[in-house]
């Protein structure tokens, strides 16, 4: 098949001409596409099947638990129709769940975005040891959810006078805090374990998006008067950045949706602090066991969001203006041209 | 001939990837997932699930027990993590568990097929077991499992440290909360009853030491929410507010070493225990059940219970039975090893426990008797929904200062919808 691709008139020239594509060309193309599609298939076979399999036959499958009494079964015969989703709009555990997740995600989001664009912002100014502070940043995010919990929980966070937090307040005179048993200090923990355990995944992120930005337009700005400082990232390096921040939001807010590991594992039991998640996780995985409870819970979750990822990449997304205004990306082509 | 070479390097390493995947998902088929155990007898194989106990010595009794069994081929699962959910998928699958223990037997499980009935087995001898020890494997008038060990769990204190504040045995709710803000002091707490300040256990044992315990007697209603209820957990919160409760252990109320350690005065514990705290403080232990809440209260010790069942697809049901009853019926001497040889435990056959020696002086035979009294299980039909709501509700009265008559309301208006939904 290469030996044939390589002998076609015209591969590798420098002049193109499609008029100049001989007849000959066309047999090794249809051998190669006939080739390919074998390949397409052996290779995305176990995929597909995969996919179907863990996938579509358990979304399939949720769908019709969440209409059926199903506790402890997951071939229940009671129909209870719409019985387990109106359930929610009176529980008030689970709008409670909501509503934490709401608190946490206005402290995540925000903070971990500063702080990561922040670093990245310094690191890519570095002139030596960039590398080095890169892979420093990134490590944490090799570091399991639940190892993180736990170190913060034993060790920098215990309620113990020999915590690591409350030794470090004694110095000062100031007595143990019990920082998972009050409010609002369990946030210092849940927040802080999660900015140690993601921000470097998306400083790394930044700095894709940082090395992406010509350095002609900073050039452009010096001669301009501009040569550094706030205005300089205000005008030049946060509008250039207007993709990766988009990216970067859409994946904290998934990510905060999906908090599951340090509220389990830090705050198990505290209602004030239980995630949707972790309540949905009660309900059909733990001691309780009622699967059409759970299943429409889970689709309550994913329709909400996925209504959150589409307002967000509507109102905030990538170009999400110019991709509403397409006579002004015209037009800009237009002068390009 | 490099295309050749090429080409058919592709399909080597395709087929390798083919065989492969085959050779995995054969060998995922297979059936051997870890256990230990089994010792060639006859022609039957079960499984039999285990979660994983603490004390050292458990595993391997269990598994020299099954290589001993005579009738069939006993393979041990010793299950690591959340044993409740990997035996929970399991009995949906429908293979690999044939008989198990279990400590949260529940109606829609029974009544969905997934244990066998083991009333034949059960409905002999359930005279020699106290009504404590039947209603956790009672549901709908048939017995679902064999009482293997019953935990008792109450307060325990340091004498040392109360005599030392000048504070006498709290003979009542209001006294024990206002010993623990007394004996609060340094780097010393009252009590460490949780990492949730009491919030899980205290609720529940308020409830029955007030006096209408959770449910009523045939389970129809939820009757925790009473003015005495009210007062206790009122006098928790104090008690909570004023710092006296010990939170943010490394490890929670089950685990002795933060009472050893002297960060607390007065304890949570299960009997399970009592060596470990023995070993650790001599003479310096005492114990007591919840006093009584209010003016017609009484003393409670709460019970949990660990029991022996068989799985309604099991692979030879029959078998499973016959095992089960051998091992947790039949065989005494094997049960009063397993209750007091590794942690302490008590046997839930009457006979069993009058004859463990181990149980019948000094702190042991205190917690017993206070049990064989003042015992209690609220049964399968306090469903762990229930018990979440209640938590939660005593949780916010704690944590976030909630008005406790309200709270308790909601919850038992909660509890009371799901216990509903289980008569449905």
């Amino acid at each position: 098949m290469s030996s044939s691709t390589a002998s076609a008139p015209g591969r590798g020239g420098t002049s193109p001409a499609p008029s100049s594509t001989p007849a000959s060309a066309t047999a090794p193309r249809a051998a190669t596409v006939k080739g390919s599609r074998l390949a397409f298939w052996v290779f995305v076979t176990p995929f597909l099947v995969g996919l179907v399999l863990f996938t579509v036959v358990p979304i399939v499958w949720s769908t019709g638990l969440s209409f059926f009494e199903a506790r402890g079964t997951l071939t229940p015969t009671r129909f209870v129709g719409l019985g387990n989703y109106t359930h929610f709009l009176t529980d008030d555990a689970f709008t409670n769940s909501l509503g934490t997740f709401f608190v946490y995600a206005l402290f995540i989001v925000p903070v971990t975005m500063a702080v990561s664009l922040g670093l990245a912002v310094l690191v890519n100014g570095l002139p030596r040891f960039q590398a080095f502070y890169r892979s420093a940043l990134f490590l944490p995010v090799a570091c399991s959810y639940v190892v993180g919990s736990l170190v913060w929980k034993l060790a920098l966070f215990s309620g113990l006078p020999s915590g690591v937090a409350n030794s470090a307040l004694g110095v000062f005179g100031i007595p143990p805090v019990s920082w998972l048993g009050s409010s609002p200090y369990w946030w210092i923990v849940l927040i802080s374990v999660r900015l140690w355990l993601q921000v470097g995944f998306y400083v790394v992120l930044f700095l894709a998006g940082l090395q992406r930005i010509p350095p002609v337009l900073y050039e452009a700005a010096m001669l301009d008067g501009i040569s550094a400082g706030f205005r300089r990232f205000r005008y030049i390096t946060w509008p250039q950045l207007r993709p990766t921040v988009a990216a970067v939001l859409l994946l904290l807010l998934v990510a905060a949706f999906q908090a599951f590991d340090e509220f389990l594992n830090l705050v198990p039991t505290n209602p004030s602090t239980r995630p949707p998640l972790v309540y949905l996780y009660n309900v059909a995985l733990g001691a309780q066991r009622d699967f059409g409870l759970g299943s429409a819970g889970a689709l309550i979750l994913t329709t909400i969001m996925v209504v959150v990822a589409l307002l967000q990449t509507r109102f905030f997304g990538f170009s999400a203006a110019e991709d509403r205004n397409g006579t002004s990306r015209r037009r800009r082509g237009g002068v390009q041209a | 001939m490099a295309p050749t070479s090429s080409r058919f390097s592709r399909r080597a390493l395709l087929t390798g990837l083919g065989a492969g995947a085959t050779t995995l998902a054969l060998s995922a088929c297979g059936s051997n997932d870890g256990g230990t155990g089994g010792g060639g007898n006859g022609g039957t194989s079960l499984s039999q699930w285990y979660h994983q106990y603490g004390e050292d010595g458990v595993q391997q009794a269990v598994t020299d027990w099954a290589k001993n069994y005579g009738a069939a081929d006993v393979r041990v699962e010793w299950t690591l993590g959340d044993y409740a959910s990997k035996l929970s998928s399991r009995l949906l699958s429908g293979s690999g568990v044939d008989v198990f223990e279990n400590n949260g037997i529940d109606p829609a499980s029974a009544r969905k097929g997934l244990y066998a009935d083991m009333s034949d087995v059960m409905d002999p001898i359930k005279d020699q077991y106290s009504e404590v020890a039947l209603k956790p494997v009672t549901i709908d008038g048939k017995i679902w499992g064999i009482p293997m060990i019953t935990d008792p769990q109450l307060l325990w204190y340091r004498p040392s440290m109360l005599e030392e504040a000048g504070v006498a045995v709290p003979t009542t709710f209001d006294e024990l909360m206002q010993a623990g803000i007394e004996l609060t002091g340094g780097n010393r707490k009252g009590f460490f009853v949780g990492n949730d300040g009491g919030a899980g256990v205290f609720s529940q044992a308020i409830a029955v030491a007030a006096g209408p315990e959770l449910l009523n007697d045939d389970n129809t209603q939820v009757t925790f929410d009473t003015p005495d209820v009210v007062m206790g957990l009122t006098a928790l919160q104090k008690a909570y507010g004023a710092g006296a409760m010990l939170t943010g252990a490394p490890t929670d109320f089950w685990d002795p070493t933060t009472f050893n350690a002297g960060l607390a005065a007065i304890t949570w514990q299960g009997m399970w225990a009592l060596p470990a705290m023995k070993k650790a403080l001599g003479d310096d232990l005492g114990v007591m059940a919840v006093p009584p809440v209010g003016g017609s209260g009484k003393q409670a010790v709460l019970v949990s219970q660990w029991n022996e069942q068989v799985a309604a697809k099991a692979s030879d049901v029959e078998a499973a039975k016959a095992m089960a009853k051998a091992q947790w019926v039949d065989d005494a001497e094997f049960q009063k090893t397993f209750a007091v040889g590794f942690g302490f435990h008590v046997p839930p056959k009457t006979a069993t426990a009058e004859a463990t020696t181990e149980l019948q002086d000094g702190l042991a035979k205190q917690v017993v008797d206070l049990t064989n009294q003042w015992g209690y299980t609220a049964g399968p039909y306090w469903a762990p929904a229930m018990g979440t709501a209640l938590t939660d509700a005593a949780t916010r009265m704690l944590t976030n200062g909630a008005d406790v008559a309200s709270e308790l309301a909601a919850a038992q208006k909660t509890c009371q919808q799901t216990l509903d939904s289980l008569a449905s």
